[in-house]
């Protein structure tokens, strides 16, 4: 009797640690998931270890899959020949990487190096989080970086975070045999044409299954950030609907635009079902020659069209976002990428910004990256040296142009989470007009007033900050 | 004659050493239920009163009611929550009697009846994400099969958006019930094997059809499960939100967008690009508010059910 009772404490004890033991164990396996679990770099430093050797593993997280491969393939070889001791662990997060940095933040699991990205590097700048490079920087690593040192965007208060090495921006891809075969000779120039030109090829070639627009349209925001929003940069010299001189909202001159777009994702000219589009699927069959147009980020298009969803390279090309009229009153927002951060809380900083200026500045390695086609350069000596894909040799557009520049921060990206904007934000605003039937004057005067009240609430309790630069000149616009 | 269940039957110390027993037992589900559902739900409660953007956002600020007054003010909301209630009245409407049917048909013992209620229930091991992608293959307006083979046939003449504005509600509605109708079907089998057969061959003799055995004696005699089956299908339906998020993300214009994902966006933006930045505050309240809309829902309709018990 007594023996069953022990028996049973025993097993309810059992079950008790096996329970906090499967609890631990998911936080073991989350630790190592995130950490990205016992890597080959690890392995060879624990063995470097056993054997005297100390090598110290400095820890890159990545969220971008298309460069991966080279990325890995630079790693690899830096880790058979560096003399430092030092072993590289490279790790890719695609999906959810900010979260998985919070995480990592909260569990001290922070890596050494990770790849800039506006959310996480706004997130955790002002808490001292990334390490200062010009501690680090040399003279010459200076004066080589210095044409993509941007006040303001990447050096803060004297501080540099990270550099850009790549730019990506917006551009309207178009499909030149269906052009041909509609008899459209030219790509459009204004918004106005491309509902011409998309209506036509509806007419003409919808029964082939071929029509004239799309856009991916299963998340608002996706598509309209890399479509119409960049266009109305253009056109009306607001950033995401910002008056950067008065300090104010004001959504209302997005309402020609919108027109012309509500006209756009109609049956008449859309192509059927953009509202469930994701990105992947309308590339496929833009490939497939089903779409006449559609707009999207100038970096990756061509890596696309080349490896994923091949298609011809003379069948495409591609041009600026038309704006209403051609109305150009300022430039466009081109995002600088190919920049990473380094953990200024790391017990091995300075190990770090080797392994960052040894692999990731290294011009070998940018000219490589450019003319492997993982992004397009913005370094005047890479330009120079390196002969990129041939995409980019005959799409000038591919290429950041004059239209192009960084921008500053709009209060709702300057201070995302201090500004709470009250029902529906711009996108889905945008949605309601161009897939429903809200009425755009009332709607955009009605966003106008949610947004300037959020940013003047933000501004009273102390959750951002006034946000006006004097003088800005849209088409020459600065950071602060 | 002496009461063995009685506390006094045991010796002071005995009972103290049988209950550490029970509650060491109890003890794993306990420490899973603090650390899963109540830390959870008392965190939900406390951030109501704040503005609190995440972890790295800054100290979380306190705004007293103001989450609540603005879910109040929050018309899409309010329009998510009707959505919940179609999504919900839909399903029910047809898992329910789908379900009868095919436990009722697959009951019967004939060949490849075991087989059939195999591939019925197989959706309801597959992962909602899957489904919902597969249903997405299926019902896309460009390339899906289901506009393919109407086409082919000559149905329509131009691809139907079965995930636009005026589908997507009816399409998310049939991958729910194609998803659960199996699950419903083996409950409904374990009620039907219940039905005592000596009250069904007694209405076969006193001249009942087939018809009649199933309304007059099998449907009666099933209130209990039908009830706790009711109840699965209206709770479920409140918070499903996988299927959704893979197939329209709760557009377009948030035509199919329900209360339990319209909270889930302000704790997790759905996709990279999503524009809502977290506001935990806000969202706990949506939370707070969907939840006191489904336990009304679940009271009601166990007041109702009330009835399901008396009838046999």
């Amino acid at each position: 009797m007594k023996l069953r009772r022990l028996s049973g404490i025993l097993m309810a004890g059992i079950m008790a640690v096996g329970t906090l033991a499967g609890c631990s164990g998911a936080k073991t396996d989350a630790t190592t998931a995130a950490a990205g679990g016992q890597t080959a770099a690890q392995t060879e430093a624990e063995k470097a270890q056993s054997t005297g050797g100390e090598k110290t593993v400095i820890k890159v997280w990545s969220k971008d899959r298309h460069d991966a491969t080279y990325v890995q393939n630079k790693v690899d070889e830096y880790n058979a020949s560096n003399t430092d001791n030092i072993q590289v662990d490279y790790q890719l997060y695609t999906d959810n990487y900010a979260q998985a940095i919070d995480m990592a933040l909260q569990s001290g699991e922070l890596p050494d190096i990770l790849v800039q990205q506006e959310q996480m590097f706004d997130k955790y700048v002002n808490e001292g989080q990334w390490a200062d490079f010009y501690d680090y920087m040399d003279s010459d690593m200076k004066e080589y970086f210095k044409s993509v040192i941007y006040p303001g965007y990447n050096e803060l208060d004297g501080k540099l975070y990270f550099i850009p090495t790549t730019g990506t921006t917006c551009r309207l891809f178009y499909n030149k045999e269906i052009f041909d075969r509609v008899g459209i000779t030219e790509p459009p120039k204004t918004l106005e044409e491309v509902v011409e030109y998309a209506k036509k090829i509806n007419t003409e070639l919808s029964k082939e299954g071929i029509y004239g627009f799309a856009e991916n349209m299963k998340s608002a925001s996706s598509g309209l950030q890399r479509s119409m929003c960049i266009g109305l940069e253009r056109e009306t010299g607001l950033v995401r609907g910002y008056d950067f001189v008065k300090g104010e909202y004001d959504f209302t001159q997005w309402g020609d635009t919108l027109k012309l777009w509500k006209e756009l994702l109609s049956d008449e000219c859309a192509f059927p079902g953009c509202e469930s589009l994701d990105i992947d699927p309308l590339r496929t069959q833009f490939a497939a020659g089903k779409i006449g147009m559609y707009m999207s980020y100038s970096h990756a298009e061509p890596g696309v069209y080349q490896n994923q969803f091949p298609m011809d390279s003379s069948k495409w090309d591609c041009v600026p976002i038309p704006t209403v009229g051609g109305k150009t009153t300022g430039k466009q927002y081109f995002t600088g990428t190919g920049g990473y951060v380094i953990n200024a809380k790391s017990p091995n900083v300075e190990k770090a910004f080797k392994v960052y200026k040894d692999i990731f500045a290294n011009e070998d390695y940018l000219i490589g990256y450019y003319e492997g086609g993982f992004g397009v350069s913005i370094l005047p000596s890479v330009i120079a040296k390196a002969k990129p894909a041939q995409d980019f040799q005959d799409k000038k557009w591919l290429l950041i142009n004059d239209i192009d520049a960084l921008l500053p921060k709009p209060p709702h990206t300057a201070f995302a989470s201090g500004m709470v904007v009250e029902g529906e934000d711009m996108y889905k605003t945008c949605e309601s007009i161009y897939y429903g039937n809200a009425d755009i004057d009332s709607t955009l005067k009605d966003l106008t007033d949610r947004y300037n009240k959020a940013y003047q609430e933000a501004v009273k309790n102390g959750s951002g900050h006034e946000v006006k630069i004097a003088n800005y000149d849209p088409m020459n616009p600065t950071l602060q | 004659m002496k009461d063995w269940n009685s506390k006094s039957a045991l010796p002071r110390s005995k009972t103290m050493k049988k209950n550490l027993q029970a509650y060491s037992f109890m003890l794993p589900n306990l420490i899973l239920f603090t650390v899963c559902s109540l830390y959870p739900v008392m965190w939900t409660l406390k951030y109501v009163f704040f503005q609190y953007g995440g972890y790295g956002t800054g100290t979380p600020r306190f705004v007293g009611l103001a989450n609540f007054a603005r879910v109040f003010r929050d018309k899409v909301y309010w329009e998510s929550v009707i959505h919940t209630f179609t999504y919900g009245f839909g399903k029910v409407i047809f898992i329910i009697p789908l379900a009868f049917f095919l436990a009722f048909l697959l009951n019967q013992q004939k060949r490849g009846n075991g087989a059939a209620q195999s591939i019925v229930f197989l959706p309801t091991i597959m992962s909602s994400a899957v489904m919902g992608l597969v249903f997405y293959l299926l019902f896309n307006a460009y390339n899906g099969e289901v506009n393919q083979y109407l086409m082919a046939a000559g149905l329509i003449q131009r691809p139907i958006n079965w995930l636009g504005k005026e589908h997507a509600m009816k399409t998310l509605i049939l991958t729910a019930v194609w998803g659960g109708v199996g699950n419903y079907m083996v409950y409904f089998i374990a009620g039907i094997q219940q039905v005592s057969g000596e009250a069904i061959e007694s209405a076969r003799i006193d001249g009942a059809g087939r018809l009649q055995t199933i309304w007059y004696i099998i449907i009666p005699m099933l209130g209990p499960i039908l009830k706790i089956i009711l109840m699965l299908a209206i709770t479920s339906a409140f918070h499903d939100i996988t299927n959704v998020m893979v197939l329209t993300e709760g557009g377009p214009t948030n035509a199919t967008m329900v209360m339990s994902l319209y909270g889930y966006r302000y704790f997790f933006p759905i996709s990279a690009a999503e524009a809502t930045v977290p506001q935990y505050g806000y969202g706990a309240a949506v939370s707070v508010i969907s939840a006191a809309i489904a336990g009304l829902v679940t009271v009601g309709y166990l007041r109702i059910s009330k009835k399901l018990d008396e009838i046999y």
